[in-house]
């Protein structure tokens, strides 16, 4: 069942000195008990289409210019500008907020209030959604933090007086108390050194599997891809470079920012001097090319790539490379646009 | 899963649930005192603070005279063992006068800070959770508000309603009110950035949630301390303000008017223009203090 679903999604972020085009036409879907990892480097648009699904965008700035997300087959996203229109879709929105999407933060130590005992912040969400008695909500959470590794002991512990994986865990509590349908996880392993990493993964894993939540991945870390998603998808400037599963990217890269990504991977057997970089910066999304996005950096460009845009098209079932050579290479194959075959899926 | 919580971990807790037992629990609160308590200036405001507080409250058992007991006989005395600080020009005791003073001093200081707080902090804190629009609106009236200066427009209020503790208190929290909206304002911006407000809105908690429960209360330390503060500024009001004759009328004794009264005779009889005067400096120091080390304690950054 498809849990999550985002079609030809476009965002912009309008300030004084320009538009900026954040998300350009991303088209994604994520089953129940499926992790989609999103991974691009910083101002990729990760972040935004996270704050989009959960209706966090900051206002007056940012503005879903159209598009859709489908959490559970509802609408949650407002293209109109009009005020009463965006109250209505406000109140839908805290609705779901928490009972059928979780948000995981990037940074746990800001994520918790400091005034709050953690307990009584799981607590909390699960008395905005679940219809539970107080004392039926209180064993709720207990159970949460059990869940999470942490004892009920600390039920009324504050923050400060957990370590920041500690702190991680209870988010996780928080965002999973009220079994969502969806769970976003920006950056959830960023803050944290790498032992607690994997431990956080794998508590994230472990309970996706046993909650059946579709989980969204946002990271900038290949490694965490590798380890815990089903399928990837490569942004940049806000525009989806290569999808597929993970079998499909890690295996059988195509697109070459995909590829240049995996070489500057430091490797374990070889010894070099400097790691490789790819060279050049993201082009401004304020003031985006209306050829190929990654034109500039890429070393297989040609004239052809400098005087139109390619689309996402389909080389192999389900792996998507938005990149003129690949399509070239599969014109007898499929070239249907990518977002009819993802919908049909 | 992961044996993240293994049977030693839950031994561990089990032993320390065992041992501590009530043990009192780390709150905000209870660390704030903490850091407080370390502080000998700020208790020594606060201890002031109490005395001065349970004066007020007994002044009645306390004071050796009755506040408008005239002993014509025994006009301008200097301190003696039957007055401690002497008599005024009717011959009243001073020390019960100034007793009493801190039944009027006292409360009108507190009411009309709270009552300041309460209506500004409140369009402060809408002003800040809304921004955009309503914030504009609310600032930009309390702007007009603040052209004014407080003094004069407390002095304004106060001549039109007439003397009486009841109107003294209203001239103070109106004319101060535009500068306490705009600390709640400012205290509630600042709270607002945090990600844990974000954290809050995504589990779908409701604009007044996030007010109240997560934005007040981290917003609560910079509000309490302005809030010291602030009550002393509007003791030294009340004191103004009955010095020129605007605040509280004889013969009910007040301080700013004892002080005003006492200085036809500064000459000839100083003491009865000293005590009042140095019960609100004394007044206001102690809560300038406690205000100083409230603000330190209640700062976690400065452990």
């Amino acid at each position: 069942m498809t849990a999550l679903e985002i079609k030809n999604l476009v965002v912009h972020y309008e300030t004084p000195e320009g538009v900026a085009e954040a998300v350009n036409n991303v088209s994604l879907s994520i089953s129940s008990g499926e992790t989609l990892g999103l991974v691009g480097e910083t101002g990729a648009g990760k972040t935004t289409i996270a704050l989009t699904i959960m209706g966090l965008l900051p206002r007056p700035a940012g503005r879903v210019i159209k598009g859709e997300i489908l959490v559970n087959g509802e609408n949650v996203v407002e293209t109109s500008r009009r005020k009463r229109k965006l109250h209505s879709k406000d109140k839908m929105l805290r609705k779901l907020r928490g009972s059928s999407m979780g948000m995981i933060f990037q940074d746990p130590m800001s994520a918790l209030n400091p005034v709050m005992r953690v307990g009584d912040q799981i607590t909390e969400v699960i008395r905005l959604h679940g219809n539970m008695s107080r004392s039926q909500s209180v064993k709720r959470a207990k159970e949460m933090m059990e869940l999470v590794g942490i004892s009920s002991v600390r039920y009324n512990d504050y923050p400060h007086e957990f370590s920041g994986g500690m702190k991680q865990r209870i988010v996780i509590a928080m965002a999973l108390a009220c079994n969502p349908g969806v769970l976003i996880a920006d950056e959830p392993t960023t803050a944290l050194d790498v032992t607690i990493q994997a431990q956080v993964l794998e508590l994230m894993n472990e309970l996706k599997r046993k909650f059946n939540t579709a989980l969204l991945m946002i990271t900038h870390d290949l490694g965490v891809v590798a380890d815990i998603c089903d399928k990837c998808a490569v942004l940049y400037a806000g525009e989806i470079m290569e999808y597929g599963t993970v079998e499909h990217i890690f295996n059988n890269p195509r697109h070459p920012y995909t590829l240049a990504l995996f070489n500057a991977l430091p490797s374990l057997d070889k010894d070099v001097e400097r790691l490789k970089s790819i060279s050049g910066l993201m082009s401004d999304n304020m003031n985006l090319p209306t050829y190929c996005t990654f034109y500039e950096r890429c070393d297989k460009r040609c004239q052809r790539c400098s005087e139109g845009d390619p689309v996402l098209t389909q080389i192999e079932p389900g792996h998507f490379v938005k990149c003129f050579h690949l399509a070239q290479e599969q014109e007898d194959k499929a070239n249907t646009p990518a977002s009819e075959v993802l919908l049909n899926e | 899963m992961a044996k993240l919580y293994t049977p030693a971990m839950a031994a561990i807790d089990r032993k320390r649930a065992k041992h501590k037992g009530p043990v009192k629990q780390s709150t905000p609160a209870r660390e704030a005192w903490k850091r407080l308590k370390r502080n000998r200036l700020a208790i020594v405001g606060m201890v002031i603070l109490i005395l001065l507080i349970l004066t007020a409250v007994f002044a009645d058992v306390l004071a050796p005279y009755e506040f408008d007991e005239q002993m014509l006989k025994e006009r301008n005395q200097t301190p003696s063992r039957a007055h401690l600080m002497g008599t005024d020009n009717y011959g009243r005791d001073i020390l019960s006068r100034v007793i009493f003073g801190a039944r009027i001093s006292l409360p009108i200081g507190f009411l009309s800070v709270i009552i300041a707080f309460a209506v500004g902090g409140t369009l402060g804190a809408i002003a800040a959770f809304n921004g955009g629009k309503v914030d504009n609106y609310i600032m930009r009236i309390m702007d007009i508000f603040q052209s004014i200066p407080p003094m004069l427009m407390a002095i304004a209020i106060a001549a039109s309603l007439g003397n009486g503790a009841v109107n003294l208190v209203l001239a103070i929290s109106i004319s101060t009110m535009p500068a306490r909206s705009r600390i709640v304002r400012a205290a509630i911006l600042t709270v607002k950035q945090n990600d844990y407000i974000e954290s809050a809105r995504a589990m779908g908690a409701s604009s007044r949630r996030q007010l109240i429960k997560y934005m007040l209360p981290n917003a609560i330390g910079t509000i309490l301390t302005s809030f010291t503060f602030s009550v002393a500024t509007a003791i030294l009001t009340v004191s103004s303000l009955s010095y020129i004759g605007l605040g509280i009328t004889a013969p009910t004794p007040e301080w700013g008017s004892m002080l005003s009264a006492g200085k036809e005779f500064m000459r000839q009889a100083p003491h009865v223009l000293i005590f009042p005067g140095l019960m609100i400096m004394i007044t206001v120091l102690a809560l300038n203090l406690f205000g100083d080390g409230l603000r330190d304690a209640l700062d976690p950054r400065l452990q």
